[in-house]
């Protein structure tokens, strides 16, 4: 990767990349932190020679690890002391609120899913490659995840009926 | 009406949080990249080191197994070994402090129980000796908040309110750096006491009444430090600061201090936007003292780098 190639992944892609840590995470400094350091892993990769297929892919799957790990430590932390000064919140929008916390009532697992299918647009078949289980589990977990989040954000869809009747008005 | 799946797709496109655009980012990313082949070398470096430490040490214990009386570890009968303690210790951890002029040490050390506990675990204390003597004089302060991977640890002397007298700092190293508390020291009677913040009436600023916290953190986004001022009047103060990163600036809030005893009085608070290099970012020293335990190599020894 030279850095005509770094910079092209940095402005195409690592936005919507940090934007999809963060929605599985909930922490926008820590994302931005894991997806600096899987994008530092694979440049270190492709100058020893390794050839990374789908970069964004990859960096999405390490990033993911490293934030899980964070977050087992995080964990731990908030449990034993309130947490280190933190940066002055952002006002996000109603609309982030309303997602983020949809997101936040998921299993860790279906929210990683969901986000890597509705934000990263992974098939089914990537997103257990990357989470290294079976495809029949990730579509499980994607239709709890799908349903879950339809209700909380209050999603509907036209039904083959209503769809009908709209024809024939 | 599009479907579900379109649905989702465009409320997490339009909820994803944005990073904070950097200019620098490339060049941030470089430096990253250096200090991960650095570490790699020093990490070389350090198993070697284990490598050959556990070979003295195999010759030292074998030696030692051949003694008709082994040396316990933990020594609580030998008071000069035990700090004067009338409990036994372990992870043991000093740095050199001037209490009215004369040297003497700051000690973090674990209460020991059948063994001696895991970093973070037990009770851990911090306590001073005065003179130099290797026996500590104040009653040990039990420290609170001192959690795993890494514990409670020395963390820095500074002379907060140059008074000839060094506070004690102590750290805790969390998820993105260290929360660090601080202690003032008293030759008579030999105490020492944990810094507590007072606020004026209707003060307004982050650092809360009660016992002194601040952050020592330098990560995507954040800082977080405190340094020393001299006032006009030629008095010393003592600076908080927190600070967003935005691009090449920094939006930082800062809360000045002065420091009477073991009162920390907050003076003024303010905020504003400076250029990132002009930032109090946090470095190896607070107020110019030397920083200990873990944090020596900050900001590449927090507990998750």
């Amino acid at each position: 990767m030279d850095e005509v190639e770094l910079r092209e992944f940095l402005r195409e892609r690592y936005p919507r990349l940090v934007g999809a840590v963060a929605l599985v995470t909930g922490d926008t400094a820590s994302a931005e932190d894991a997806v600096q350091e899987a994008i530092v892993r694979a440049w270190e990769r492709t100058e020893r020679g390794e050839q990374i297929v789908a970069l964004d892919r990859w960096v999405a799957a390490v990033a993911m690890n490293l934030s899980r790990s964070r977050l087992r430590r995080l964990r731990v932390e908030r449990l034993a002391r309130p947490k280190l000064v933190a940066p002055p919140p952002v006002q996000p929008s109603a609309d982030r609120i309303d997602v983020a916390r949809a997101l936040a009532g998921l299993p860790r697992r279906q929210r990683e899913v969901a986000v890597l299918r509705y934000l990263l647009d992974l098939s089914t078949e990537e997103i257990a490659q990357q989470m290294r289980t079976s495809e029949g589990t990730v579509k499980s977990q994607l239709f709890k995840a799908r349903a879950h989040l339809a209700e909380a954000l209050s999603l509907v869809e036209d039904t083959d009926e209503e769809n009908t009747h709209a024809e024939h008005r | 009406m599009p479907s579900i799946d379109d649905q989702l797709r465009t409320r997490m496109r339009e909820a994803a949080p944005r990073p904070a655009g950097a200019d620098d980012l490339v060049e941030r990313l470089g430096a990253r990249k250096r200090r991960r082949a650095a570490l790699r070398r020093v990490g070389a470096v350090g198993l070697v080191a284990i490598v050959l430490l556990a070979t003295a040490g195999t010759f030292f214990a074998l030696g030692r197994a051949f003694r008709t009386a082994p040396i316990p570890a933990i020594t609580p009968t030998q008071p000069i070994e035990n700090l004067g303690l009338d409990f036994a210790i372990c992870r043991v951890m000093s740095m050199p402090i001037t209490v009215e002029g004369v040297p003497g040490n700051a000690y973090v050390f674990t209460r020991a129980t059948d063994g001696c506990p895991q970093p973070g675990e037990g009770a851990r204390f911090v306590a001073a000796d005065l003179n130099g003597d290797g026996v500590v004089e104040t009653p040990p302060v039990k420290l609170a908040g001192c959690f795993p991977p890494v514990g409670c640890e020395t963390f820095a002397a500074p002379d907060v309110n140059g008074d000839g007298t060094t506070e004690i700092a102590v750290s805790n190293a969390g998820a993105d750096g260290y929360g660090v508390w601080l202690f003032a020291v008293t030759a008579d009677p030999p105490t020492i006491e944990p810094v507590r913040v007072e606020l004026p009436p209707g003060f307004k600023g982050f650092i809360p009444a009660g016992p002194l916290q601040f952050a020592w953190v330098d990560v995507v986004g954040h800082f977080g430090d405190a340094h020393c001022v001299k006032f006009d009047d030629g008095s010393t103060g003592f600076v908080i600061d927190s600070g967003d990163k935005v691009g090449s600036s920094a939006d930082v809030s800062s809360e000045a201090f002065t420091l009477e005893g073991s009162i920390m009085r907050a003076l003024d608070a303010g905020k504003g936007r400076m250029p990132l290099s002009d930032s109090p970012i946090p470095g190896t020293t607070l107020c110019g003292a030397p920083l200990y335990g873990s944090a020596s190599a900050f900001p590449d020894a927090a507990a998750t780098k």
